[in-house]
């Protein structure tokens, strides 16, 4: 780079130097340097520039030390001068104020530049056009500097002989410049006539003048590089011709050189001309011809005596013209365009050529070997391709075709099972910003949005629905960055994974099951209600002709009922709150089994035959002598006890009592009739116990407690025994006295447990809402687990012939669902929900306790706890 | 003997890597492995068993594939990402040491992350871009919307103008845009290229706000901002190639290309860039976008009737739809907000323009008098024309949507707009709430019906018929009554009087028979339907098990739809009430007012 | 709106109310009301001098009552409603009036009316004699089981046989001296193991059949002083007397076993012909001769009682529903039911023909209704006859002035029967 900076300098200078006399010189220069310096902003150079101004700055200031005294003195003489105008005449105000004006001025400039003179530089930068006058005056001050420096750097340079001389013809020029300068542009007439008066005097020392302009020149070459001071330059030299050629038929009378004529005051003479002669001075009018001349003279005002030779000098109208716009600050160049573009001298970009006070040193022009050198052994490493010359890299990415075709994928290495991201919801009715009234917020849907504002996401619309009369009233949506940026995380952040959306409706799921109407007969209406009892009804059982019913309830009576009618036809009372209640299915005694707190009562309803009835009560008058006695555990458990014939117990119908140790909770006969089995849940081992009827004998089949029993069941067949406790039922093999199977029954707690008449299905609901369908020869899981109720369900009972099955719960509602059982083994039970009948009320959170179907008709009776059974037909 | 087995070290927990694991492997930061996420479209999975996928941790975590992580180390990117780190330590220590040319040679070495194959990997066809071009082009619009001075640094912004203009120039030449929708978040624009529907929301007129920046970090939008830049210049290259266009697209008085000028003020680059929506662009093959005429004859691959026939009317609605502006001049007024505007009548082969003395690029003056229709925001207008309708400006989206040129009463200079509908929502779910408007929309007759409605309230003769009817009943009953109450009379008559108890009690049962004609029981009409739903209950429970909870949600989530249905049905009825209300107040005053002036 | 038109022709088999069968246009929803108010002012000016009552009528169109507006009916029987309809019109029956009622002490659960006396049993196994006027004239004790059924065998002027069967598995034949008002218990009919449901008489009054819970259907003499005691030899006879009284035992002539359930209806419908229902769904015809099965019709609900009308030779039954149903035994194809009649709301307990119309019957339900049917409206009955304040167990209307009722709130219900004019 070094090079190229190199010969850009030299190209400079040339330009410089060719198209030199020209003013838009600089302005044409500007554009090229702009965009020489356009790549780099070089903000540095600024201010490397601080120092050498510095330092050229105090040299200024010595140098006009050095020049102080001379100036002044032209001053002084200037100002005598204005006095001389004073003393010679007060009356005309306008000259000696102009000319004294323009004295002042030029004073002023002097005296100021030395400390203004650096601060402009950075000054004109910012000021830019906003006030020409000022700005030309600044100009001027500087121009009058400039050309301070020159005459100093010229005594400087010149020898100590003819120092005056030259000194003169510089100061000359000096103030022909300083005119000019204050002249702005350089008009030619004005200088003229302004020179008109010491012109001669510098066509004598043309040579010298020659050299020095050529000197001027070389000042210019070294020392001016700065284009203004490059136009003044060429202005002058300019000027000097024009002068010399003009100048040649001129001729300086007085050869005093540049002294201050006051010297000459109480002379006769002024100086000397040619030939050695005095001048004399012109004869003085006195105050009055002065006046008469002032009279008479139509220019009078215009004529001003030349110091140097005591002549008067009529003034040309353009000159008078510039003093008067001196005068009232104007600029003196009347067709100059105060309003014209502003070129910036001093700006921020940096020249190949910087602004400096002192001239470059020669060697800057010789190009310099080493670079030489360097650029050399740059090229040639270029040549070979050692060094790249830089690309320029592309500031945005090139597009082309990337895909050959539309749907034609080209094999590549990709992202595993990719999963598109899912588009946004299309938007709906209520995001349009003229929505229907409806979607619009009222105000409780406003307040519960605003109320959400914790948890945003479980409001409905994640804005709020706004309504806007026109298009252009609608504003930017203000959280419409946000989301923006949050479609962005969810993008890049959120871990996806593929969804089945399922199309299916909710009914799909339903089984299909075929209508209950096509399964007729199931009990269907409330049909009959059986009141009478003051208590609730804990169980229920039915004749197993099925003519009559016998309940037990807590108002400590057994209650025998008609069924076709619903007649009470007896009571009996049992002494104690009836927990379970059971007709003997032995059709040839008419026998009840009715558990009453500790008690167990054999009751014969002395219903239906008669003939049964008295052989029951024969059976049961008095007991069997016991020929094996029993275990001591036994005893302890249950006493036999028999009622005698002539008590009123017996004509209540109460022939044996059985007394337990414990509560009992449920009684069940053996499919016969023979045997009962009794379940009492304290009593830990012996908490079930199994009577027979005939020999007035009971026994206590398991010695271990297996858990708290709920209830027990015989199998209506084979001779199978089955265990409820509260998880899970265990079936027993009574033959074999051993356990067969563990049926498992997930669930908290059993409540109660029915088998169908088939005998390997067995029902058991739970507490905890269930209904198990064990399958026995299945497995030990529920073949099907129903969920028909919603609260604990307390009963469950199987159709002797119908296949239909029931359920209670505390929900007070019964429902009837019909379970098939086939007979080929390979077929599954069917089941299909029937009915769902709600008759009962609920007494403080007991609705129904037991359900039983009526053993021939698909009848269905269930006792509740308001005091009454009821039948649905 | 074999190998013995590790846990995890094959299936669900061997495929998953969580993120520090996949930052450890790659070696590079987080911030460097996000934004190469998000170049490279790499996401998170959901394992199917979270427990087994962090092998054994429950914690949640960010899990990649680890098949993707690997995939991810062999990006030649990654080596840039490093060089860029490397590159901008130095360049921090040069910038600390002022070492200021240093800092300027850096600069320049900073790479330009190579975004092509990335493209081409992510989208292995142009149709996947196509589907992909959503959040493109959101976001890029977004970012077009966004003032160059601010925190997006500028070259995005113009780099995104440039090219969402230049797409929206496709869609024009294409005369793709099928769907507009006003809504309050921004314009919704629906395209459909190539048989793919784009969709993309143009943002109303942005003004800066702080509010508008919080919580949003916008090194990661600019992540994606560099690849939908790279993407959307494919797309529009091979979508320009596909009209026969040059691309880029050069368009008189229009300069998003240079930034410094457009620098200045935002409202010269707006009006320019529309401006530029309103010319045609210069197309290689001359004419070729007049090949309209593409019949619907063919589909060889539908066999039944209606659905063919359907496919037939869709094609003719398109069809319609392209040219529904056509020979339409129209005139934008000032406040109007033009770009949408423009944008769709130009998709929509009408004509378009503006005043000249506030916007640049008007085709045609106001004072035209071939001018057929003129949109207006403001509800007056000093100077009207005849020879033209003035409408507001939500009729021309109205219109596009419903693929006619509707009536336009109703969208008169200070008329009560009809609610704007959102054409989005056509694919409907079952029991989900319509305005009539819509049903309006697919069947003429509601039209009708709501027309009266909304023009005058009906009077409710069915009421007065059921009221009627009720008053007779009770005539009747009463009747009824009367009877029972003679007889009894006749009764108490002739009871004899001076009898014992029994004979008291036996006369009350007496007095209490009574004889009634027999009546028909009608026969409950809602009995089935009863017995069906109570069925339809007790079979609810059967279902099994593993559907049971399925089940349950599917039809809370139906409850739930049914209820917001229902709901906002309600809130309708109520309003229309308010308003016919209001009218009726309004012809009482109207009367009251002609009677007094009488 | 256009009121359809139909076109209608009266028609009528009482003559004296006969009038021109010129059709006539009237409106398509016109119901009886109108149909009167036009037939009487037609008939009105049919009449030469114009002076006449006004009288109800009922119209049967296809022999069934018009009770609902014209066009529901037909379209109910999708009958076309072009062409002209015949729409025949009877005197409407009136209705029977609340007469008496007649206090017990229990449940009344049998009740049979013969010319003069009511003759009912209750469930504190006691009978009652009362005259229809109302007044009580015998209370008779006997039976040791609530009584389920009675029946008159015979009466003339001063004797009267009648049987009670009851719980107690027995069945008792009595003599009633009416001069005297003194009964004794002639027979008990042993033999039946579980409670009687039902007796029926023969209509010559030699046998009764009785039905019991032990799904038996056995048929005893009914003659009171039959041979059969001579040809008894006297240790029996004694035997008898020692075991039971002064009444002696009587034994069934024939035991008929075939029903499943309890057998809780057995008529007569011939001199040798039994007509039985059971709680098993069926219906039975038996030969009383040979006990022969003759015939069975299988219902879908178990029947609570039935009655077979000689005049229109069907059986109507009661079962376990709200329905009353009506049976052609003899019938052998088509549906086996011939209509359904629908008002009651709970359980029919028992059902009686009216002995002199053959369309006309009544029901008695738990629902505490007695209704007044003719067999021709389905639909609607005739008349409701309401006044028991609990479930209606026993009805009959074998009087024809007389409809009585018993039931569960310990009452005998008396309505007057009017007979239609023409009669």
């Amino acid at each position: 780079m070094g090079v190229e900076d190199r010969d850009r300098k030299t190209s400079n200078s040339l330009k410089i130097t060719e198209d030199g006399n020209s003013s838009e010189f600089t302005t044409k220069k500007q554009p090229s340097k702009r965009k020489l310096s356009v790549e780099k902003v070089k903000v540095p150079d600024i201010e490397d520039k601080d120092p050498d101004h510095e330092v050229n700055f105090d040299k200024d200031e010595n140098l006009f030390g050095t020049f102080e005294n001379e100036n002044d003195s032209s001053d002084e003489d200037g100002d005598d001068q204005a006095s001389n105008f004073d003393s010679g005449s007060e009356d005309e105000p306008i000259f000696g104020t102009s000319d004294g004006e323009s004295e002042d001025l030029s004073f002023e400039d002097d005296s100021e530049d030395a400390n203004e003179s650096h601060s402009e530089n950075d000054e004109t930068k910012p000021n830019g056009v906003e006030s020409s006058s000022k700005a030309d005056d600044n100009k001027l001050k500087r121009f009058s500097k400039r050309f301070q420096n020159v005459t100093s750097i010229s005594n400087k340079q010149d020898s100590g002989d003819g120092q005056f001389k030259t000194m003169d013809s510089n100061s000359k020029k000096a103030k022909s410049k300083k005119r000019k300068s204050t002249g702005g542009r350089f008009v030619k007439p004005d200088t003229e006539s302004v020179l008109c008066g010491e012109t001669e005097k510098e066509k004598s020392d043309e040579s010298e003048d020659e050299q020095d302009t050529e000197r001027g020149v070389g000042e210019v070459k070294d020392d001016d590089v700065m284009p203004n001071k490059i136009v003044l330059e060429k202005k002058k030299e300019y000027d000097e011709y024009e002068e010399d050629d003009t100048s040649d038929e001129e001729d300086i009378r007085n050869t005093v050189g540049n002294i201050p004529m006051n010297w000459y005051d109480d002379y006769p003479h002024v100086g000397y001309d040619w030939e050695g002669k005095k001048i004399i001075k012109p004869p003085k009018g006195d105050e009055l011809d002065n006046f008469l001349k002032k009279m008479e003279d139509p220019n009078f005002w215009r004529t001003v005596k030349d110091p140097q030779t005591g002549q008067d000098v009529i003034l040309c109208d353009a000159d008078a013209e510039l003093i008067q716009r001196l005068q009232n600050h104007k600029i003196p160049d009347s067709d100059f365009n105060e309003y014209g573009p502003w070129i910036e001298w001093f700006s921020s970009e940096v020249m190949k050529t910087p602004l400096r006070k002192f001239p470059d040193q020669k060697r800057s022009f010789i190009p310099s070997k080493d670079e030489a050198r360097q650029v050399g052994r740059i090229v040639h490493a270029i040549k070979m391709g050692w060094i790249k010359p830089r690309v320029e890299k592309p500031k945005e990415p090139q597009f082309y075709m990337l895909w050959e075709g539309d749907d034609t994928a080209e094999h590549l290495r990709r992202i595993h099972n990719h999963i598109p991201a899912p588009k946004r919801n299309p938007p709906n009715h209520a995001e349009s910003y003229n929505p229907p009234p409806e979607y619009l917020f009222d105000e409780k849907e406003l307040k519960q949005w605003k109320n959400m504002k914790r948890t945003p996401s479980q409001r409905k619309v994640h804005f709020i629905p706004k309504k806007y009369a026109s298009l252009r009233e609608v504003p930017f949506y203000d959280r419409y960055v946000q989301e923006r940026f949050m479609r962005c995380l969810d993008l890049y952040l959120c871990p996806r994974a593929i969804k089945m959306r399922l199309l299916i409706q909710p009914e799909d799921l339903v089984p299909k099951l075929p209508s209950p109407k096509d399964l007729q007969p199931f009990p269907t209406t409330l049909a009959l209600v059986y009141k009478g009892h003051t208590n609730m009804v804990r169980c229920i059982t039915v004749e197993p002709k099925g003519q009559y019913l016998a309940s037990g309830s807590d108002d400590l009576t057994v209650k025998i009922w008609e069924v076709a009618t619903g007649r009470c036809i007896r009571t009996i009372p049992a002494g104690g709150i009836v927990r379970s209640i059971s007709w003997c299915p032995n059709t040839a005694l008419s026998l009840l089994a009715v558990a009453a707190d500790r008690k167990l009562l054999l009751i014969n309803p002395e219903v239906g035959d008669s003939l049964v009835v008295k052989k029951t009560d024969a059976l049961l008058e008095e007991a069997p002598e016991q020929d094996v006695l029993l275990p001591e555990k036994v005893k302890a458990a249950v006493q036999w006890e028999q009622v005698s014939a002539k008590g009123d117990e017996w004509k209540k119908g109460i022939r044996v009592v059985i007394n337990h140790f414990k509560e009992i909770k449920q009684v069940t006969w053996h499919g016969r009739g023979d045997y009962f089995a009794t379940v009492m849940p304290e009593g830990q081992s012996r908490s079930v116990v199994i009577h027979q009827v005939s020999k007035r004998r009971s026994q206590i089949p398991f010695n271990r407690a297996k858990g708290l029993v709920q209830c027990v069941l015989f199998h209506p067949i084979r001779p199978i025994f089955f265990v409820a406790t509260q998880k899970n039922v265990r079936v027993y093999d009574l033959v074999k006295q051993e356990i067969v199977k563990k049926l498992l029954s997930n669930s908290k707690w059993i409540s109660s447990i029915a088998i169908h008449p088939g005998g390997d299905n067995i029902l058991v609901g739970t507490y905890d809402r269930k209904i198990l369908w064990f399958d026995l020869d299945l497995s030990t899981k529920p073949y099907q687990t129903l969920r028909f109720h919603g609260h604990a369900v307390r009963g469950v009972a199987y159709h002797k012939r119908y296949p239909l099955f029931a359920s209670s719960s505390d929900e007070n509602c019964v429902i009837v669902s019909h379970g098939m059982v086939y007979n080929d083994l390979l077929q599954n039970p069917l089941i299909v929900p029937l009915k769902r009948m709600s008759y009962h009320e609920p007494v403080n959170d007991f609705s129904v306790f037991e359900v039983l179907f009526h053993p021939s008709q698909p009848w269905l009776f269930s006792s509740g706890a308001d005091g009454t059974v009821r039948l649905y037909t | 003997m074999g190998k013995m087995k590790k846990k995890y070290e094959s299936g669900e927990g061997a495929r998953y890597i969580t993120r520090n694991r996949a930052l450890k492997y790659l070696q590079l930061t987080l911030k460097d492995f996000r934004r190469l996420c998000i170049l490279k479209g790499i996401y998170p999975r959901e394992p199917k068993n979270r427990k087994r996928a962090q092998k054994g941790d429950t914690s949640i975590r960010t899990l990649y594939y680890k098949k993707d992580i690997q995939f991810l180390s062999h990006e030649p990117n990654i080596w840039k990402l490093r060089e860029l780190k490397v590159i901008y330590k130095k360049m921090c220590r040069a910038k600390s040491l002022k070492e200021k040319d240093d800092v300027v040679k850096y600069r320049d070495r900073i790479p330009l992350l190579k975004l092509d194959h990335i493209v081409k990997e992510r989208y292995p066809t142009f149709i996947d871009a196509l589907r992909d071009l959503d959040d493109c082009l959101t976001l890029l619009f977004l970012f077009a919307a966004f003032p160059k001075t601010g925190k997006v640094p500028e070259k995005y912004v113009t780099f995104s103008r440039r090219l969402t203009v230049e797409f929206m120039h496709y869609v024009i030449a294409a005369k793709a845009l099928r769907k507009v929708f006003i809504s309050i978040k921004g314009y919704y624009f629906q395209a459909e290229i190539k048989g793919q529907s784009v969709t993309w929301i143009v943002p109303h007129q942005f003004v800066i706000d702080r509010g508008h920046y919080m919580d949003v970090d916008f090194q990661v939008m600019l992540n994606f901002v560099d690849f939908y830049q790279v993407l959307l210049g494919f797309v529009n290259f091979r979508l320009y190639h596909s009209l026969n266009m040059t691309y880029p697209p050069t368009f008189p008085g229009y300069s998003a290309v240079d930034s410094e000028k457009n620098l200045v003020d935002e409202e010269v680059y707006a009006s320019e860039r529309i401006a530029s929506l309103n010319v045609d662009l210069a197309r290689v093959g001359g004419s070729v976008g007049e090949d309209e005429e593409e019949g619907i004859d063919e589909f060889p691959m539908i066999e039944d009737q209606e659905q063919l026939e359907e496919l037939k009317k869709k094609a003719e609605q398109v069809k319609t739809q392209k040219r529904l502006f056509k020979g339409l001049k129209i005139f934008i007024n000032r406040e109007v907000p033009r770009e949408p505007l423009v944008f769709v009548i130009r998709c929509l082969g009408g004509q378009v323009s503006w005043s000249k003395t506030t916007f640049i690029g008007a085709t045609f003056d106001e004072s035209d008098e071939t001018i057929t229709h003129q949109i207006v925001d403001r509800p007056m207008v000093d100077k009207q024309y005849i020879s033209r309708y003035y409408v507001q400006p939500q009729w021309v989206f109205d219109s596009v949507n419903a693929c006619e040129l509707l009536p336009v009463e109703k969208y008169f200079i200070g008329a009560v707009l009809p609610p704007h509908l959102s054409p989005f929502q056509s694919e409907h779910k079952l029991d989900q709430y319509m305005p009539p408007e819509e049903l309006a929309l697919q069947d003429p007759e509601m039209a009708k019906q709501l027309d009266e409605v909304s023009g005058d309230e009906s009077s409710e003769p069915g009421e007065d018929d059921i009221e009627g009817g009720s008053c007779d009943e009770d005539d009747g009953e009463v009747e009824s009554d009367q009877e029972s109450d003679e007889k009894m009379k006749q009764n108490v008559e002739d009871v004899e009087e001076g009898m014992d108890e029994l004979e008291k009690e036996r006369q009350r049962k007496k007095n209490m028979m009574s004889v009634k004609a027999g009546k028909v029981v009608p026969a409950d009409p809602y009995a089935s339907k009863k017995q069906e739903r109570e069925d339809y209950r007790l079979r609810v429970t059967m279902i099994r098990n593993k559907h049971r909870k399925l089940y349950h949600s599917m039809v809370k989530g139906q409850k739930k739809r049914k209820t917001e249905a229902w709901l906002l049905r309600k809130k309708r009825t109520r309003y229309e009430e308010e308003q016919s209300q209001k009218r009726k107040e309004q012809r009482r005053e109207q009367i009251l007012a002609q009677a007094e002036a009488s | 709106m256009a009121v359809a038109q139909l076109e209608i022709r009266f028609i009528t088999k009482q003559q004296q109310y006969a009038v021109p069968d010129t059709p006539f246009s009237v409106a398509a929803h016109i119901s009886c009301i109108e149909l009167n108010s036009l037939l009487n002012e037609l008939l009105k000016e049919s009449r030469l001098d114009g002076k006449w009552q006004s009288v109800e009528f009922d119209f049967l169109v296809l022999n069934e009552f018009l009770r609902v507006p014209l066009l529901e009916h037909l379209e109910e029987r999708s009958i076309p409603s072009e062409g002209t309809i015949d729409v025949e019109y009877v005197e409407r029956h009136p209705a029977p009036e609340p007469q008496d009622c007649l206090l017990h002490d229990d449940w009344v659960s049998a009740v049979q009316v013969k010319d003069k006396w009511i003759l009912t049993g209750c469930y504190d196994n006691t009978l009652h004699l009362w005259s229809t006027k109302g007044k009580h004239s015998l209370t008779i004790p006997g039976h040791s089981g609530p009584i389920k059924s009675v029946a008159w065998v015979a009466s003339d002027g001063q004797v009267a046989t009648f049987v009670s069967a009851s719980h107690d598995q027995t069945a008792m034949l009595w003599e009633w001296n009416i001069t005297s008002n003194a009964v004794e218990c002639v027979h008990v009919c042993r033999g039946h193991e579980r409670g009687l449901e039902c007796v029926g008489v023969s209509p010559n009054g030699h046998l009764m059949a009785t039905g019991s819970w032990d799904t038996l259907l056995k048929i005893w003499s009914a003659a009171i002083h039959e041979s059969s005691s001579e040809e008894q030899d006297e240790t029996s006879a004694k035997r008898i007397k020692m075991e039971h009284g002064k009444s002696q035992v009587r034994t069934p002539l024939l035991t008929v076993k075939g029903h499943k359930e309890a057998v809780s209806a057995a008529i007569w419908t011939d001199v040798n012909e039994i007509c039985t229902a059971s709680w098993d769904h069926t219906l039975r015809l038996w030969d009383a001769e040979l006990g022969g099965l003759k015939h069975e019709i299988v219902g879908n609900k178990s029947f609570f009682d039935a009655d077979w009308s000689p005049l229109n030779r069907t059986v109507v039954t009661a079962s376990a529903d709200r329905h009353v149903r009506l049976y052609d035994p003899r019938s052998r194809e088509g549906s086996l039911v011939k209509s359904t009649f629908t008002s009651h709301t709970q359980w029919v307990q028992s059902v009686r023909w009216s002995t002199t119309e053959e369309n006309l019957f009544i029901s008695a339900s738990y629902d505490q209704q007695v209704k007044l049917w003719d067999s021709r409206s389905p639909k609607a009955p005739l008349y409701d006859l309401s006044g028991h304040e609990d479930k209606v167990l026993c009805c009959d209307w074998s009087k024809p002035e007389l409809m009585v009722s018993g039931g569960a709130d310990n009452t005998l219900r008396i309505f007057k029967a009017k007979n239609s004019s023409n009669k």
